[in-house]
């Protein structure tokens, strides 16, 4: 570990992270792959706690959303503080999920009572040995009614002190914004930065790692494990190192999983060969969630295919999400018609069913139904052993 | 496919036998009951359906009783192109062969043979329809079923819509075969005939319903957790603020009895004072008369020393004052000395200007006369005026008119050369070139000489002599003049006169300027003037005094005039200021005089009534000797300290008392009381806030810790997973469902149209049998539902064993006839029409006679005469066991 000397800071080293949103739910994610999810999570916990070790670090400070909310289960708690369990010091601070309100989990018995001795609640200030304080700013309900970190810095810090200030919440980028005070005022931020009250702001909220204005001691940290389709950048942890002389911020790989959102336009048999191979190139698969939003017209052997390649990724996946808003479209043509060799009724009721499914709206049944008829029809085959 | 030929051997009661059977048209097998006419249909049956090493019950059943043999079947068939023999023997020695005939000939055995066999038969032929369309004995009158059937459904579409080209028998094969696919599909979401929805649907949508509830019950319960923890914070508020109430309540009710306590202890106080006063007021009196008395005089002692001192120093202070108004005074009569000397001055300058304009007059005068005395004698030298040249002027125009008239009337001489000559005019020789003029007039005589060629001489005539003499006379009279004039010429005497005429201009210039420096006045008296003021001048500047020096120069003098005026007018001021100073002082003075008058007259009144206050208290009670040394003084400062003393308690109970009333006790004591009270209700009501608050917590305690919003997540997560799959099966279940009925009324269209044909078939055959007001209707399945016979329709369960036999084998007649072509079968009816009556077999007879014609119809009978009716039938004759026909 690297020591602190005595009286005067000369180092000091420490993983900044956040938005573990542990016990966070994901609806498209059926029982299994949510099992999976969760535990992925508490994996990337336990790496965290792991790198911490192995990279010295004096402590981790974790900048709220530490829990998805202060509603979960014992378990989920538990199970949680286990993964934490370790040699270096863990700092928790309250964010917009888990306030440190009347139910606040950080106040709970489980964590008063069974949390490991590493791991802390941090409100306030603490004294990182001499020479450096750690403060948190959490926040005490989910509306708070002034800047969420300033109180952090607003105090006068000793000559020759350095000062980290853990906080959540949204920055207001240098435009204040009178009817938002729950916004981080990036004025006095700067402020407090020039004038050696602070020394660098780890933040919490945005699920993206990301650096804050331009004096490399404002960071995101983002999500070490992605937890949603639109994040930009998240599975990461920062390493900070921080001296009189200067600052050094790395950003370490921590998340396994992703989520994917993929758009294709279907047309064509190409195209589905076209998704099949995009398929194939992910990498992970059981640690990746694709929503697929794919739209366009399908001739019925095309869609059949589409469907198998669609299966087989379903299995392979962690999920596959597939919003029903966003479907295509079935249409038989004249090789279709030809390869099912319906005659007599049958045919009838193929061009009926056709003519339904030409219906904008309500013909969605009708196309369903022509899927249906195409695989009961290659069904029979198969099994009259027969076939083209 | 045709039956051609059929061997049995040692087959049941059948040892051996060998049947031939007409390819198209009906055989008649014939023999008595027992013969094994039924052994013939059952073999065909074994052949086609059992394996020839096969176990089962019915093949071991046909081995002869008693005998150890195998049992042998051989058949010929044909199929359109395709004929073969297909042989097996079961049992004992089991063996299986195919033997190929056309349209190649192949021999295969074993289960190859089977295979083969089984497959030729399939191709050739429909066997639901082979086996529908047999009517055994004894099973003969249900209705056949044919539902399934290809050939039949084959050849009735071929008869609804003979017209377009039907259909393959494999594609109609493929269109029921699937149709019950998607019937299975059907009722995996719904029951058959009413099409209601099936317990999974029901449950699915029950399940989304239940997990809805589940979540929007936790999601009802989370919101009841946040609003409590909302309303934790809110009392925590209110909490904070009650205690901040209560400190301030009993702040309030500390001060209010503070309050309260100093107003009882200052009546007290006001009682005991009082007390006091009201016993020794008499003694208090008189103590306090002799002390004011005493204090007065001392103090009107002191004021009169004190005013004394005042009155002193006032007379003293006038004198400094009077000096200084003095001095000011001395001041302003300086500077109202210097202001003379500097208006003097002024004048002085002005006076000097005066002089100096006037001198300058003066000389530009004398210089204005200097020059009219030059001019005037000047002019003396032109002594030739107007008056003087008028007759000059005068002779001077005479002769020049004198003239004129001699040269108007002397001759005009033109001379004109023509070639270059010399001529001399009164001997004065000049050349000429040829075509030069020569002119000349002349009132004298003229001589002429051109060249030495020529003289001409010209004399003027009277006349001009006359002239001559007039103009001589004039000239005379001009040069009298002349002389007269003291002139030389006319010429001379204009110069004369006009010079003379430019002096006069100068003189009266001259004289003009004169006039205008002198600006009216007289020379002398300005010269006067100049000397008096000279004078005056020179007397002031020998008179000035040289301090302070004069100013140079006017300007200089009339800034100097002005600020000796100012200070003049500062001089004055000073003075008045001065003088309102020593006004001051000396009223200051007049006052403290007067006051030390009063007051030495207060002190004298003092005086009196303390010796009357002396009188009054006595001599035997105060000793107020004012001797040194007597004990007098000590009594004296003891009794003034008595008198003080009293008089102090009496002043501190005044005080108390008006305190007192400043503090309104009566207010206080309310506000005492309400301040009490309202510490009480803060107390209570801050006992009641944590009483609530801390029932909250462990509430909020017990409840954050149960996980609820993991809960409501888990069952929106079911809940979106059941939607899923809900959607999903609807959907399937609609798919379904649109392909159910697309392909059944499809069907239905097709059914109906198979409809005609076959029962117009049925009927067609059985109005033979039935009469021509024979009808049948047909069910959904094809099924023969109700005959109608004569208007009247009966279901056919309600007919007799023998019109329902009769009808259950014109209906398979009917489909043997339909699909009599490529896809028939034969055939095989097994002891039928046993409840037949003569007319109606013969009916029937005819019918099958009819059949015949386009269809193989084999017919197994004990009956010899039953067919005879069937002309066209080839009878055989089935023996005895040993005997075959």
């Amino acid at each position: 570990m690297s020591k602190l000397s005595i009286g005067r800071a000369e180092r000091v080293r420490f993983l900044h992270t956040g938005d573990w949103q542990l016990g966070m739910r994901r609806y498209y994610l059926d029982e299994a792959a949510q099992a999976d999810f969760a535990e992925a999570r508490l994996a990337a916990v336990e790496r965290i706690v792991r790198l911490a070790a192995e990279e010295e670090c004096d402590f981790v400070v974790v900048c709220g959303d530490v829990f998805e909310s202060n509603q979960i289960e014992a378990k989920t708690r538990l199970r949680a503080l286990e993964a934490m369990r370790g040699t270096v010091p863990i700092y928790l601070l309250p964010g917009n999920h888990d306030p440190l309100d009347a139910t606040a989990i950080y106040t709970s018995r489980i964590f008063t009572e069974q949390r490991p001795d590493n791991v802390h609640l941090l409100d306030g200030r603490v004294e990182m040995g001499a020479g450096v304080e750690l403060v948190g700013v959490p926040w005490r309900s989910k509306r708070p009614t002034e800047d969420p970190v300033a109180a952090g810095f607003s105090a006068e810090l000793e000559e020759g002190k350095l000062r980290v200030v853990a906080g959540h919440g949204q920055i207001d980028r240098g435009h204040p914004k009178p009817e938002r005070v729950d916004l981080i005022g990036m004025n006095r931020v700067e402020a407090a930065l020039a004038d050696g009250r602070l020394h660098y702001l780890a933040l919490g909220d945005r699920h993206s790692v990301s650096e804050v204005g331009e004096s490399g001691r404002v960071w995101y940290s983002g999500s070490p494990e992605p937890t949603d389709f639109v994040e930009e950048r998240p599975g990461f942890v920062l390493r900070v190192d921080l001296s009189a002389a200067g600052i050094e911020v790395e950003q370490r790989q921590i998340g396994r999983w992703s989520f994917e959102a993929k758009s294709v336009e279907l047309m064509g048999i190409e195209s589905v060969e076209a998704l099949a191979t995009w398929f194939d190139g992910l990498e992970d698969k059981r640690a990746t969630v694709v929503r697929l939003v794919a739209e366009g017209q399908l001739t019925l052997r095309d869609s059949a295919q589409l469907e198998e390649v669609l299966d087989r990724n379903d299995n392979l996946l962690a999920a596959l999400d597939r919003p029903a808003a966003g479907r295509w479209t079935v249409l038989p043509d004249d090789v279709d018609r030809e390869r099912l060799g319906l005659e007599g009724f049958a045919r009838e009721a193929l061009e009926e069913l056709q003519s339904q499914a030409q219906k904008e709206g309500d013909g969605d049944a009708a196309r369903d139904a022509l899927g249906l008829l195409y695989r009961l029809v290659a069904e029979g085959r198969d099994r009259d052993g027969g076939g083209e | 496919m045709k039956i051609l030929r059929l061997r049995l051997k040692n087959f049941r009661g059948v040892a051996e036998c060998e049947l031939e059977f007409l390819a198209q048209g009906v055989t008649v097998i014939q023999g008595p009951n027992e013969a094994g006419k039924s052994s013939l249909a059952e073999a065909i049956d074994l052949l086609f359906d059992f394996r020839s090493d096969s176990k089962s019950r019915r093949v071991k059943a046909v081995q002869p009783v008693g005998r150890d043999v195998g049992s042998e079947v051989e058949v010929e068939l044909r199929a359109g192109e395709v004929r073969f023999v297909y042989f097996k023997r079961f049992n004992r020695d089991h063996a299986t062969r195919l033997d190929l005939l056309a349209p190649s000939v192949e021999t295969l055995v074993g289960r190859e043979a089977h295979a083969k066999a089984n497959q030729l038969l399939e191709e050739a032929m429909d066997v639901t329809l082979w086996k529908a369309l047999r009517i055994q004995q004894g099973a003969g009158l249900e209705p056949a079923k044919v539902h399934g059937s290809s050939s039949l459904v084959a050849a009735l579409d071929h008869a609804a819509q003979s017209a377009e080209g039907a259909e393959s028998n494999a594609d109609a094969a493929r269109g029921e075969g699937l149709f019950a696919r998607v019937v299975e599909q059907y009722e995996r979401y719904y029951t058959p005939g009413k099409g209601k929805e099936r317990g999974n649907l029901t449950a699915a949508r029950k399940e989304v319903e239940q997990l809805e509830a589940d979540r929007r019950r936790l999601a009802g319960q989370l919101a009841e957790l946040a609003a409590e923890v909302e309303e934790m914070a809110t009392l925590r508020a209110i909490g904070g603020q009650l205690s901040e109430a209560l400190t301030k309540a009993e702040s309030d009710a500390a001060g209010h009895r503070e309050g309260l306590a100093k107003v009882d202890s200052m009546a007290q106080k006001i009682e005991g004072l009082e007390r006091r006063q009201g016993e020794s007021a008499e003694e208090e009196k008189l103590w306090a008369q002799l002390a004011q008395l005493e204090s007065q005089q001392s103090q009107h002692a002191e004021r009169a020393v004190t005013l004394g001192e005042r009155a002193e120093s006032a007379a003293r202070s006038l004198e400094p004052l009077e000096e200084r108004q003095r001095q000011a005074k001395d001041h302003l009569t300086l500077a109202g000395e210097i202001v003379a000397l500097r208006r003097r001055d002024e004048a002085h300058f002005a006076l000097a200007s005066q002089a100096r304009g006037l001198r300058s007059t003066a000389e530009r005068a004398a210089e204005a006369s200097a020059r009219v005395a030059k001019l005037s004698a000047r002019l003396a030298e032109f002594w030739i005026d107007d008056e003087r040249l008028a007759p000059i002027e005068h002779a001077a125009r005479a002769v020049t008119t004198a003239e004129g008239a001699l040269a108007g009337g002397s001759p005009h001489l033109r001379v004109k050369a023509l070639a270059d000559l010399e001529l001399a005019v009164d001997g004065e020789t000049q050349a000429m070139t040829a075509g030069e003029k020569f002119e000349q007039q002349t009132a004298n005589a003229l001589h002429l000489r051109v060249a030495e060629v020529v003289e001409i001489e010209i004399e003027p005539g009277a006349g001009v002599e006359e002239l001559r003499s007039t103009l001589s006379r004039r000239r005379w009279e001009l040069e009298r003049r002349c002389s007269e004039a003291g002139v030389a010429s006319a010429r001379e005497a204009r110069n004369v006169a006009d010079q003379r005429r430019r002096v006069q201009l100068e003189l009266a210039t001259a004289k003009e300027a004169r006039q205008r420096a002198l600006d009216g006045e007289d020379a002398e008296q300005i010269e006067e003037l100049l000397t008096e003021l000279d004078g005056e001048i020179k007397g002031y500047l020998d008179g000035r005094r040289s301090l302070p020096a004069m100013a140079q120069g006017a300007e200089a003098a009339r800034a100097d005039r002005e600020a000796a005026e100012t200070s003049l007018d500062e001089a004055r001021l000073r003075l008045d200021h001065c003088q309102e100073k020593l006004n001051e002082g000396r009223r200051d003075h007049q006052e403290s005089a007067l006051e030390l008058k009063e007051a030495v007259a207060e002190a004298a009144r003092v005086e009196q009534q303390m010796e009357w206050a002396r009188g009054q208290l006595g001599e035997d009670r105060f000793d107020l000797g004012t001797g040194e040394g007597s004990s007098g003084p000590s009594l004296a400062i003891r009794a003034r300290e008595a008198l003080e003393a009293a008089a102090l308690a009496a002043s501190e109970a005044r005080q108390a008392a008006a305190r007192l009333l400043d503090e309104q006790p009566e207010m206080v004591r309310v506000l005492s009381q309400r301040s009490e009270e309202v510490l009480r209700a803060a107390k209570e009501q801050l006992v009641e806030n944590q009483r609530r608050l801390h029932g909250l917590e462990e509430r909020l305690k017990a409840l954050g810790e149960g996980g609820l919003e993991e809960k409501r997540d888990d069952a929106r997560q079911r809940l979106a997973a059941a939607i899923r799959e809900r959607d999903d099966l609807l959907r399937r279940a609609a798919a379904a469902g649109a392909l159910y009925r697309a392909m059944s009324q499809a069907r239905e269209a097709s059914r109906a149209a198979y409809h005609g044909p076959l029962s117009g078939k049925i009927e067609a055959l059985g109005r033979r049998v039935f009469g021509r007001r024979f009808a049948v209707e047909l069910d959904d399945d094809l099924r023969i539902s109700r005959r109608i016979l004569d208007g009247t329709a009966l279901p056919v369960e309600a007919l007799s064993a023998g019109a329902r036999e009769q009808l259950a084998i014109l209906f398979r007649l009917a489909c043997a006839l339909l699909v009599s072509q490529d896809g028939g079968v034969p055939l095989i009816l097994d002891d039928s029409l046993g409840h037949a009556d003569p007319r109606r077999l013969a009916a029937m007879s005819e019918v099958l006679n009819e059949v015949g014609r386009h269809c193989q119809v084999l017919i197994f009978t004990a009956w010899p005469d039953r067919f005879a009716g069937v002309e066209s039938a080839r009878q055989i004759n089935f023996g005895t066991v040993d005997s075959p026909g």
